[in-house]
């Protein structure tokens, strides 16, 4: 392990490297703020612009961008109640009504500081349990891969808000007949090519990724107006307040950033569960554990309700890598994307990459550490600054979003008919999106598309065809019992949820 | 859900639009069974696989939508695809502009149609103010642009009557 850090640190502390880390966070940060704008969007942007870049470089410049948009969320969570990412939206309950009681700065400064934690204690953790999983991944068979990649499709769906289950279910079966458009590896045959030639060789990552999300989130978030800028123009216009936090205050959060990283990091591991779910998790967490009189304080402009979604986040987005980088299956649509990145750089993520791209392996471990150092010093004194950049009016904005979404696709493709597919897919998006379809199933769908099929393949010829692998080996069958149970949750909670409404009509 | 009528407890939700993705997606995967029939197993079997899959989940949803509307929790309406009208639009607009830059770039090459994309984007969602400014802003990234990307990085953008005389000059 140790020859591995040294392996990161050498590949981290280049020039070119440590440059990447300091503008992805920055560009993060800027873009996390921009509520409409994701961080898969975020990423999806920086793609074009690393395709001349070894593999490290890239995965280092997408990592930071990908923290920098979770911690950049929280300020316009704390500033205008409007949260950048939707694994910020937790914060806004606390973090909110300390800005309208004029401690913004304090509750900006809460945030930094919890979510430098929950990046830090997330990234230990993550160095410890990477290469463990790494390891034992190497005894894992096709038929486990695909029975993980398929509970992380479930999972992903699972987890979507209430009444969107179905939809997520259908989005990521379209993102996976998406991905298998063009010729069949093993038979040679073409499917779903519609005949055309441009499309033998199958859609492209890139302007799937760019139609599905950063194309289509431009072009809906004409909807939002102006009315975010002009909220963040009254707010950065005036005093933030002092951002000194006290030691009292200090005492006090310790304890919620310890627990709050660990459930974070946990959290962030499990496929679909990701920040957002680790963020709200924690609060509630913190809430419970709280007492009677804290507890009232909760939702009013309490540190430790600031301070828990905060760590969790940050934490979770670093548990993230865990199963991206040792098993090679994206556990979040923004992993998926980074997932799609790699492949297209020709490095083949899993539990080899420990051993064959140690330097991409370690890189992006040491470079997470780097990254929380340059967001706190980023956040801290420069926060009230770049809070400035969310008056940015929108219709500067979008165009540019647009603009570098177009160029994004002629920098990697030049074919023309690429960027007509892209019109396409990203029309296709913006439907879908006004219909609550969620956008990453679907690109989930496609980046595992491939693997899964692969696999699938892989494990009928080992079972000369047969489908008992499913049942017959016990760490497929124990996975995909665990798929059913995913897929089960939903219909509990909505019976559970319709027998509670009915009890209490019937009470009623 | 953006759908959900909320000023009272009566009203329905309008999911005549949520059908239409399943419906297309339908005709697709009817299509891709076309598609894979004469190819062997080997082929057919991912294929069957996720059209069986997608056609299970999309008579699921049919039928959790039909009985909603039996409940008149519910109706076919198709609201969902064009509200908010007030923004159809604009959107449509924008959406126009950007495929009007992806087929004009050919012709007018990217620096002309990047100045006239922009620009126009940008006067579209500001009605018209500011324009001194957002031509200004427009002209300087489509010149910046040039520079960057046509000029020192060497991209292959499409070559207009801009490329072409600045190729004569530099």
């Amino acid at each position: 392990m140790w020859e591995g850090i040294t392996t990161g640190l050498l590949t981290a502390f280049t020039p070119m490297n440590l440059m990447m880390v300091v503008v992805g966070c920055f560009a993060g940060t800027f873009i996390g703020m921009l509520p409409g704008l994701g961080p898969i969007s975020a990423i999806a942007l920086m793609i074009p612009i690393t395709y001349g870049f070894d593999p490290a470089s890239g995965m280092i410049l997408m990592a930071g961008v990908y923290y920098g948009a979770i911690f950049g969320g929280s300020t316009s969570s704390i500033l205008i109640n409007a949260p950048g990412v939707a694994g910020t939206v937790a914060t806004a309950f606390d973090g909110y009504p300390m800005a309208q009681q004029g401690h913004a700065g304090k509750a900006l400064a809460i945030a930094a500081v919890s979510s430098f934690s929950g990046g830090t204690i997330g990234a230990i953790l993550l160095l410890v349990a990477a290469p463990a999983l790494a390891k034992v991944a190497l005894s894992f068979q096709s038929s486990d891969y695909m029975a993980l990649m398929v509970l992380g499709l479930t999972a992903v769906s699972a987890f979507t808000a209430p009444g969107q289950v179905l939809k997520a279910l259908i989005a990521t079966v379209i993102g996976l007949m998406i991905s298998t458009v063009g010729t069949d590896p093993s038979a040679g045959v073409q499917r779903f090519t519609f005949g055309s030639l441009d499309l033998v060789d199958g859609v492209s990552f890139l302007l799937l990724a760019m139609a599905t999300f950063a194309l289509s989130e431009a072009l809906m978030a004409v909807l939002k107006r102006d009315e975010v800028s002009e909220a963040a123009a009254r707010a950065t216009a005036g005093d933030l307040g002092s951002m000194r936090v006290t030691r009292e205050e200090v005492r006090e959060i310790i304890p919620v950033i310890g627990r709050s990283s660990i459930l974070g990091f946990f959290v962030g591991v499990l496929p679909g569960a990701g920040a957002t779910i680790a963020s709200f998790l924690a609060y509630g967490a913190e809430r419970t554990f709280a007492s009677a009189k804290e507890k009232l304080k909760f939702g009013k402009g309490s540190i430790r309700g600031l301070a828990a979604p905060e760590t969790a986040n940050n934490a979770a987005c670093t548990g993230s890598f865990v199963p991206l980088l040792t098993l090679g299956i994206p556990g979040s649509g923004t992993t998926a994307v980074m997932l799609g990145a790699l492949i297209s750089y020709g490095v083949q993520p899993g539990p080899r990459l420990f051993q064959n791209n140690p330097d991409v392996f370690w890189a992006v471990i040491i470079s997470m550490y780097l990254g929380n150092v340059i967001l706190l010093i980023l956040n801290l004194p420069l926060i009230p600054y770049i809070a400035r950049l969310l008056a940015l009016p929108r219709q500067i904005l979008i165009p540019l979003i647009l603009f570098f979404s177009l160029i994004g696709v002629y920098l990697v493709s030049f074919n023309t008919f690429d960027i007509h597919m892209m019109a396409g897919f990203a029309l296709a998006a913006i439907i879908l999106r006004l219909l609550d379809f969620p956008m990453a199933p679907l690109i989930l769908g496609f980046i595992l598309g491939d693997m899964i099929e692969d696999n699938l393949r892989r494990a009928l010829t080992i079972s000369d065809g047969s489908i008992a692998f499913m049942w017959e080996r016990p760490l497929t069958a124990v996975i995909f019992g665990l798929t059913i149970l995913t897929l089960l949750a939903p219909l509990v909670r909505i019976i559970r949820q319709r027998r509670g409404a009915m009890l209490s009509g019937e009470g009623g | 859900m953006a759908d959900d009528t909320k000023s009272g407890g009566s009203e329905k939700k309008h999911i005549g639009a949520d059908l239409v993705i399943p419906a297309v997606a339908l005709i697709f995967a009817l299509y891709y069974f076309s598609t894979i029939l004469d190819s062997p197993w080997t082929a057919q079997v991912s294929a069957f696989f996720i059209g069986a899959v997608l056609i299970t989940l999309i008579a699921v949803f049919v039928i959790s939508g039909l009985l909603s509307v039996r409940r008149g929790e519910a109706d076919l309406g198709l609201q969902r695809l064009t509200e908010p009208l007030s923004f159809m639009p604009t959107r449509a607009a924008l959406f126009a502009l950007t495929l009007s830059f992806i087929f004009f770039v050919e012709w007018g090459g990217f620096t002309i149609t990047t100045f006239v994309f922009v620009g126009a984007a940008m006067l579209l969602l500001s009605r018209g103010r500011n324009w001194k400014f957002i031509l200004a802003l427009s002209a300087v990234l489509a010149i910046g642009g040039y520079f960057l990307f046509v000029y020192a990085f060497e991209v292959r953008f499409p070559k207009g009557p801009f490329e072409l005389l600045m190729a004569q000059v530099l």
